[in-house]
């Protein structure tokens, strides 16, 4: 953020927080500290793409040419075929169609629940806002492994009046989505920054409440309601614990669960081309928002 | 004689105003409503209800008579209770051997470096999207045991012979420590890195004046100017680790031998394995206990460096 604004100045000043300063910069020592780093970084960051990429290649290998010795670096041929089949024998439409009903739902609560949770704590400070806020900042505190069981309880136990339960619903991953206490003071901080003014002219109009946060608040938060979707998004791509025990029909399972029942179904070559389907997603969305996600992950960090 | 006249008038504005504002709150706890009904629901109820039926008999999923602290008895005279929480501590060792300090020297590094910054920033923060489950799955072909695993193939590049990686009850923790540290490892360097943009330059510039060289002005000034964070950072993936559970399921299963077995593997097995939901309840309190303890700390711990700033 620092370096943004100064973002136009030259790039000698740009690093304005490193240890070697810039009077230092044309020393021959300093030359080869930054030789000797940036080797560094390449060999190191080789060390978070290489198994990516093994993956990548070794699913295009035959479960023979897999297991060979000596082991193959490259696939000795590409079979784009395999692709679709591999798709296919997964499962994978279902369940990536299962995934994207979960995550929007999910998206769906969160930001609605939090959100609106973040606007009145924030705004509208109603009489017992203090003590809601304490409840929060404990329930942020709150670790959530106790709850674990009883929650399986009563979400495979069945429900008076409708008589079923929510096994083989997404509902529970979604009300999960829309109890996270920390989206709700993400909100609430950013709605703080919110003029007043804004609000007060649209009361005058006669704006109702809920129409105020539709209609002004909304736009104005663009940047805290995308942060809050694109951590749901990244965190509820992969979950696995809940829909794992919860979701026990086969079409409805999402990715998450996927990956960890195919393992005893597929050979491996095949399941490691599964893998690749699960994780491609996600790449290529943080390749879209890196920006974003990026900046989130300081902003959860300072602030959570 | 106006003031009399005003009186009642006045009277009613302020009746009008109270109603407006009782209105005004009953709107906005009707906004706030869904929210707080997901945290009850969620958060608060079950883990109330999981502290009072761990003191209960329970029957399958059904609660049973007030047995006191019979569960108790049962989970920490369990001969299984010590081994697994000697373990849950090795992992919490080794995430600090492995996966602590390595995201502050990789951003303090980094930070030095002028070019390339936003690219190496990419390829490490990359295994941080790959779900959890899926990096604990491809680890654990990158440790296959014969030669086709990864680690054992570029191991042979060297002519060194294949190890049995997670299978050896001595290295599994580390290695799924491992595993977990690739994917966390660039998310804690970012917080890293944000902290030492607040770094205040001026300090290294009077310290080079008085003759402190590189290596020096890193261990005196940034590392101190950074301590906060570090500090935060540590009990939080202490935390973290201290629950670990999807992991060693997806890896090892609690194996071998139930050497990479802990406390949430535990919970989880005697909940869903084996049935024995008492003792998964108590278990679950034991572990929510020391938790409490650790987060409380980091709360107090975050509030005191935030006032610092």
């Amino acid at each position: 953020m620092i370096k943004e604004t100064r973002g136009k100045k030259s790039k000698a000043e740009e690093n304005r927080t490193s240890i070697i300063l810039d009077v230092e910069s044309r020393q021959l020592k300093t030359r080869i500290i930054h030789g000797v780093l940036m080797l560094f970084f390449i060999l190191f960051s080789m060390v978070f793409i290489l198994p990516i990429l093994w993956m990548l290649l070794s699913g295009f290998k035959g479960t023979q040419e897999f297991l060979q010795v000596p082991p193959t670096l490259l696939p000795e041929n590409i079979d784009l075929s395999k692709l679709s089949y591999v798709w296919g024998r997964g499962g994978l439409g279902s369940s990536y169609i299962a995934t994207l009903c979960m995550v929007a739902g999910e998206v769906a609560f969160g930001l609605f629940c939090c959100g609106l949770g973040g606007y009145v704590l924030s705004r509208l400070k109603p009489k017992g806002a203090a003590a809601v806020l304490a409840v929060v900042l404990w329930s942020m505190m709150m670790p959530h492994n106790l709850s674990l069981v009883p929650l399986f309880i009563s979400f495979a136990k069945e429900i008076p009046l409708v008589h079923t339960n929510l096994m083989d619903t997404y509902l529970p991953m979604w009300m999960m989505a829309g109890s996270n206490a920390f989206h709700t003071l993400l909100f609430k901080s950013f709605f703080d920054g919110i003029s007043r003014s804004y609000l007060e002219a649209a009361r005058i109009d006669g704006c109702s409440e809920l129409s105020i946060f539709t209609k002004i608040v909304m736009p104005l938060s663009k940047p805290v309601f995308i942060s809050v979707a694109i951590f749901i998004v990244t965190n509820g791509w992969g979950a696995f614990l809940w829909p794992y025990l919860l979701i026990k029909e086969p079409a409805l399972q999402p990715l998450g669960v996927r990956v960890y029942t195919l393992q005893r179904d597929l050979p491996v070559d095949e399941y490691l081309m599964m893998l690749t389907f699960v994780i491609l997603p996600p790449v290529i969305f943080f390749i879209i928002f890196q920006k974003y996600i990026m900046e989130g992950v300081s902003l959860g960090g300072i602030k959570g | 004689m106006n003031n009399a006249a005003d009186m009642p008038k006045g009277r009613k504005r302020l009746l009008t105003r109270i109603a407006w504002r009782i209105k005004k709150d009953a709107v906005a706890w009707l906004l706030l409503l869904p929210f707080l009904l997901m945290i009850f629901f969620i958060l608060w109820k079950p883990t109330v209800q999981g502290i009072t039926w761990s003191l209960h008999r329970m029957q399958g999923y059904n609660v049973g008579e007030f047995a006191g602290l019979e569960n108790y008895r049962v989970v920490l005279g369990d001969t299984q209770f010590l081994g697994t929480l000697i373990n849950t501590l090795e992992y919490v060792f080794w995430a600090i051997v492995i996966g602590f300090w390595l995201p502050i020297v990789v951003a303090i590094l980094l930070n030095e470096l002028s070019l390339g910054k936003n690219f190496f920033k990419f390829t490490m923060y990359m295994p941080s999207m790959i779900p959890a489950i899926a990096v604990s799955m491809l680890w654990y072909y990158i440790f296959f045991p014969n030669e086709s695993g990864l680690l054992n193939m570029v191991l042979g590049w060297f002519g060194k012979d294949p190890s049995t990686w997670l299978q050896n009850s001595k290295m599994t923790i580390p290695l799924i420590i491992v595993s977990n540290s690739w994917k966390q490892m660039g998310a804690t360097m970012l917080l890293y890195l944000a902290a030492l943009q607040g770094v205040n330059r001026d300090l290294y510039e009077a310290a080079l004046i008085d003759g402190a060289g590189i290596l020096k002005r890193a261990w005196k000034i940034t590392l101190p100017q950074i301590s906060g964070v570090i500090l935060i950072n540590l009990v939080r993936q202490i935390i973290g680790v201290f629950q670990i559970m999807e992991q060693p399921l997806a890896m090892t299963g609690g194996g071998p031998n139930n050497a990479s077995m802990s406390l949430g593997l535990l919970g989880y097995r005697y909940a869903f394995q084996t049935y024995q939901i008492g003792s998964a309840l108590a278990l679950n309190v034991v572990m929510f206990l020391m938790l409490i303890v650790l987060t409380a700390f980091y709360f107090v711990l975050q509030r005191k460096v935030n006032q610092d700033d």
